[in-house]
């Protein structure tokens, strides 16, 4: 048999040697995750205060959908409602968070878009842009779907539509959150 | 090197380094495909054109798709269309026109199927080195070199995926050479043999056994680096994730081409 045919079937019983192995679902590991604000990437945290004045930090524990936007904004005004439609649909079982760039917004547009569109799920304030930095939002809308763990699952620049929220988040409450 | 989320400002508008790689990665192979492949030059001006009108149709349709998947809100509102794009199943409708799009191309202007099937697999180890050269991407924690994320040291996946497809592109060239070898010598044994009938090799096989290298190459390279990832990326089928599912289906088919041996066609002088 020639080495070139050797070469070949060793390398083809690899691949089959790694399937086999990937039968057996890889154990949940406990090790350190780079935080960087990417997908597949542990989210950064942070604490930020809400509109009315309380602390408000970004957990872990089920999903979270983060979206960063300004009133300013026309293609977040175009997203709000239908972000607003989606996050009363799952109720309790995912988090929206609405991280309003503050640094370049006034609090009153702030309250007033809130009232406006009737936003239900909370609005934080990062008045010195130190979150928006740390996330590297360099356009709004953007958005981030975090998964039960924390980790960074999708990211969007520009706004999304309802059923790209849906399809990003069901599989997440289907497989537990993780 | 850049981190994965910087970017260049140019006005209002924020290019990623991402993007500059693919453009890079592309460009670069573009230029070898016309200062290397010469004596492909008609089929290389087709293969060009038809990528290029493949990738404008898939960014086409991932603009436009929200309008197919809000038909209802959108018509109302068309001028909402400047503002989305994508939707739920953008990436997927994209892909699918392109390479639809480029499938219909290739028959249309009878592009040669191993020919064009290398020239895409070099097109993507390009842009792949391009990438890695280009953009920091971080694996799992490790106490030897890497790269630092906050204290911590993480195995520097993409230095690790730039050699590994340089080393390729280096098995490439070798077998390419070899290949150009047996052509010649076969041509040389016809021309002072003056035989009327001979065993040329048919140049096709030469490019499907190249393909399939590549194929070979690039599955295994993309099943190997997915051991020093996060392991964080989603499963799709099973406990398989789309790239290691996309890798060993490459060294399947790559592998099964390759146990097939060249193929002398008879030509009758």
């Amino acid at each position: 048999m020639k080495i070139r045919t050797v070469l070949i079937l060793v390398v083809l019983f690899a691949a089959v040697l790694f399937a086999m192995m990937k039968q057996n679902p890889a154990p949940e590991s406990d090790q350190a995750f780079p935080t960087l604000p990417e997908v597949n990437y542990q989210a950064p945290v942070f604490e930020l205060n809400d509109l009315m004045g309380k602390p408000f930090a970004l957990t872990k524990g089920k999903p979270v959908l983060l979206n960063f936007w300004a009133t300013w904004c026309p293609p977040c005004k175009a997203e709000t409602p239908d972000l607003v439609a989606v996050s009363e649909a799952y109720g309790d079982q995912v988090t929206f968070i609405g991280v309003n760039v503050t640094t370049q917004d006034t609090m009153e547009d702030v309250r007033r878009f809130a009232a406006d569109y009737q936003v239900s799920y909370p609005i934080v304030l990062d008045e010195t842009g130190e979150v928006t930095k740390q996330y590297r939002v360099s356009a709004m809308p953007t958005s981030f779907v975090l998964d039960a763990q924390g980790v960074i699952v999708y990211k969007k620049v520009g706004p999304m539509t309802a059923a790209e929220m849906k399809r990003i988040i069901d599989p997440l409450l289907t497989r537990g959150g993780s | 090197m850049f981190e994965a989320t910087e970017g260049f400002q140019l006005g209002p508008a924020n290019v990623p380094i991402s993007l500059i790689a693919v453009v890079m990665g592309l460009a670069i192979f573009l230029l070898w495909i016309k200062k290397g492949e010469r004596e492909q030059s008609h089929q290389a001006d087709r293969f060009r054109d038809l990528l290029f009108s493949s990738l404008f149709v898939a960014l086409l349709v991932y603009k436009f798709w929200p309008f197919v998947e809000n038909y209802g809100q959108l018509s109302v509102k068309p001028s909402q269309l400047l503002l989305y794009s994508g939707g739920a199943y953008g990436w997927e409708a994209a892909m699918i026109s392109g390479v639809l799009w480029f499938t219909y191309g290739g028959i249309r202007r009878k592009l040669s199927l191993w020919l064009t099937v290398e020239w895409l697999l070099l097109g993507f180890v390009s842009v792949r080195v391009a990438s890695s050269l280009l953009l920091k991407k971080v694996g799992m924690p490790t106490d030897w070199w890497g790269w630092t994320v906050q204290g911590q040291v993480y195995v520097p996946m993409n230095l690790l995926e730039g050699v590994g497809y340089l080393l390729l592109v280096g098995v490439y060239a070798w077998v390419r050479g070899q290949h150009g070898v047996k052509s010649g010598e076969d041509h040389s044994h016809h021309m002072t043999d003056g035989i009327i009938t001979t065993n040329a090799v048919d140049a096709s096989q030469f490019h499907k056994e190249r393909a399939a290298l590549l194929l070979v190459g690039v599955g295994l390279l993309t099943l190997l680096l997915t051991l020093g990832e996060t392991g964080r990326n989603a499963v799709i089928w099973g406990n398989w994730t789309l790239a290691e599912l996309c890798g060993f289906v490459a060294i399947i088919i790559g592998g099964l081409l390759l146990l097939y041996p060249i193929r002398y066609k008879k030509v009758d002088n």
